[in-house]
């Protein structure tokens, strides 16, 4: 690592200043004190209402306890697939547990709004258009390769130590690779809930197709607010309170991981 | 016999997950074709003329293409400035952790207002620029950290400077990395329909924004899915085209 010359310098601080101005800029809007997108019609009177509404509004409300409701039907279905899954390539080299990681990133293959169409025309004809469980499912699918990335990814970063001197003393290969998931991989689990949370909870593109009046989660609920102004800002408020959460799962993930263990410290 | 038994679980579990994972991603897309090409036609002033269809196609490509080439633009020069230059990097790898974690179209709000006064074609080219920065950043960085260190380090050491170290060095190493990240980027714009939707304030219709009409205004079906299915076949062509840039691209490396 070297001394960077000063046009270096001022490039990093531009390059900064444009990938974190829309953050900043949202986190400006939901202090708005009007419901339109103009708050630099008037910067002075900020003020924190949107967030208040955000806790207090039954249609927010609503559609927050959706969305979380959503999240936790969805996230499990894609842990439950993925770890396992995981565990094996790492564990064994097993190809076709990877085959089957990789066949379920096919969703990602393809352009999101035919994604939509698609799971659109499968939910109706099973019935499930419009039900949490059908947008759970779709959801699901969507967070399933995100997750199984994050996994393959960090187990192959650790060692499997724990799980061999664990199998060598006659543990069950399933106890002995939760021992080892325990001992090392707190913090991608931990990582791959929160993964799995975020991406339900603010996936938009396939839940508006998805969903109608029954089932309204925030997204589409702010995205609707967007075209029939009902109060953008709110939405704004959300974004930041999301941003936030996933800054929070970031550090949190980050502490777990730096943190010794039980094993380490032996 | 419990390893017999073993084997007839996990040969169970695969086809359990194998099964479902495959039905419930390839499933919906038999809909698209059967939709597509096989379902009644139904009359809803839908305009699906070759004219229409080629400008949409046209502006979609551009609207695809455009932001994902600025996006792996972008996330080179800032992996190689992250590479350089510690406190940069700290900044840059927390940026697209927190978008990435974040699924990105919460930035459609607020670029939404920052974009309001630009003529919508760039608006949409520059918003969708940002939304594509962090999965065409991941990649690009995750190639940045494979890059051989001690050829870097032989570089700087024999006094190559840092713009000679980024050009000839690093650049290279990481060629195959952003031309498979802007492949992927530019599919996945290809299917965006919120932006030109809401930052393009619908002067910028697209193929993704013809299907959102067609479903969730007009209730056909089939012309959302035949919309779909050219979607796709302009995906098709731009993969193959990707595919072989790379495949050039090694040829003229192994005669080098």
């Amino acid at each position: 690592m070297t001394r960077m010359p000063l046009i270096s310098q001022v490039l990093s601080f531009c390059l900064a200043l444009v990938l974190t101005a829309p953050l900043v800029l949202l986190a400006l809007l939901s202090l708005s004190p009007t419901t339109g997108l103009d708050f630099f019609s008037d910067p002075i009177h900020a003020s924190i209402d949107w967030w208040h509404q955000l806790l207090f509004e039954p249609q927010w409300l609503s559609a927050l306890t959706t969305s979380l409701l959503i999240a936790s039907l969805s996230t499990p279905f894609a842990v439950v697939i993925a770890l396992p899954l995981s565990c094996r390539w790492r564990l064994y080299r097993d190809k076709v547990a990877l085959a089957i990681l990789i066949a379920s990133a096919t969703v990602l293959l393809f352009p999101p709004v035919v994604v939509a169409l698609s799971a659109t025309r499968l939910l109706q004809a099973v019935g499930l258009f419009d039900t949490v469980l059908g947008v759970a499912f779709v959801h699901g699918l969507m967070s399933l390769p995100v997750v199984a990335l994050l996994f393959v990814s960090r187990l192959e970063a650790r060692p499997i130590g724990t799980f061999e001197a664990a199998r060598a003393l006659g543990a069950l290969p399933i106890a002995a690779g939760a021992a080892w998931l325990l001992a090392e991989h707190r913090a991608t689990l931990v990582g791959a809930i929160a993964v799995g949370v975020l991406t339900s909870m603010s996936e938009a593109t396939v839940t508006i197709f998805v969903t109608d009046t029954a089932v309204r989660p925030v997204t589409r609920e702010a995205l609707s607010g967007l075209t029939q102004d009902m109060s953008p800002t709110s939405f704004a408020a959300f974004s930041v309170w999301l941003l936030g959460a996933g800054m929070a799962s970031l550090f949190l993930e980050k502490f777990l991981h730096r943190r010794p263990t039980n094993h380490d410290s032996h | 016999m419990r390893f017999v038994s073993s084997r007839v679980w996990l040969t169970v579990l695969y086809l359990a997950t194998g099964g479902f994972v495959l039905a419930g991603t390839m499933a919906p897309f038999t809909f698209l074709v059967v939709d597509g090409l096989f379902s009644p036609a139904r009359p809803s002033g839908f305009g699906q003329d070759g004219a229409t269809l080629l400008v949409l196609a046209r502006r979609s490509l551009f609207l695809a293409v455009a932001p994902a080439m600025l996006a792996t633009l972008l996330a080179m020069a800032a992996s190689s400035l992250a590479s350089l230059y510690a406190p940069f990097r700290t900044f840059y790898r927390r940026w697209f952790y927190t978008v990435l974690f974040t699924n990105p179209v919460f930035l459609v709000l607020g670029m939404t207002v920052l974009l309001n006064r630009l003529p919508s074609e760039l608006a949409v080219t520059l918003a969708s620029w940002l939304v594509l920065m962090p999965l065409v950043a991941l990649p690009i960085q995750a190639a940045v950290d494979q890059a051989p260190a001690t050829e870097l380090l032989a570089a700087r050491s024999l006094g190559a400077s840092s713009a000679e170290l980024v050009r000839l060095h690093l650049i290279p190493a990481i060629g195959s990395t952003a031309i498979a990240a802007f492949g992927l980027a530019t599919v996945f714009a290809l299917g965006f329909y919120l932006l030109p939707t809401f930052v393009g304030y619908g002067h910028t219709p697209t193929l993704g924004s013809a299907i959102d009409a067609a479903v969730n205004r007009l209730g056909d079906n089939k012309a959302a899915a035949q919309l779909g299915i050219l979607l796709v076949g302009l995906e098709v062509c731009l993969c193959a085209a990707i595919l072989m840039l790379v495949a050039v691209r090694a040829m003229l490396h192994r005669a080098r």
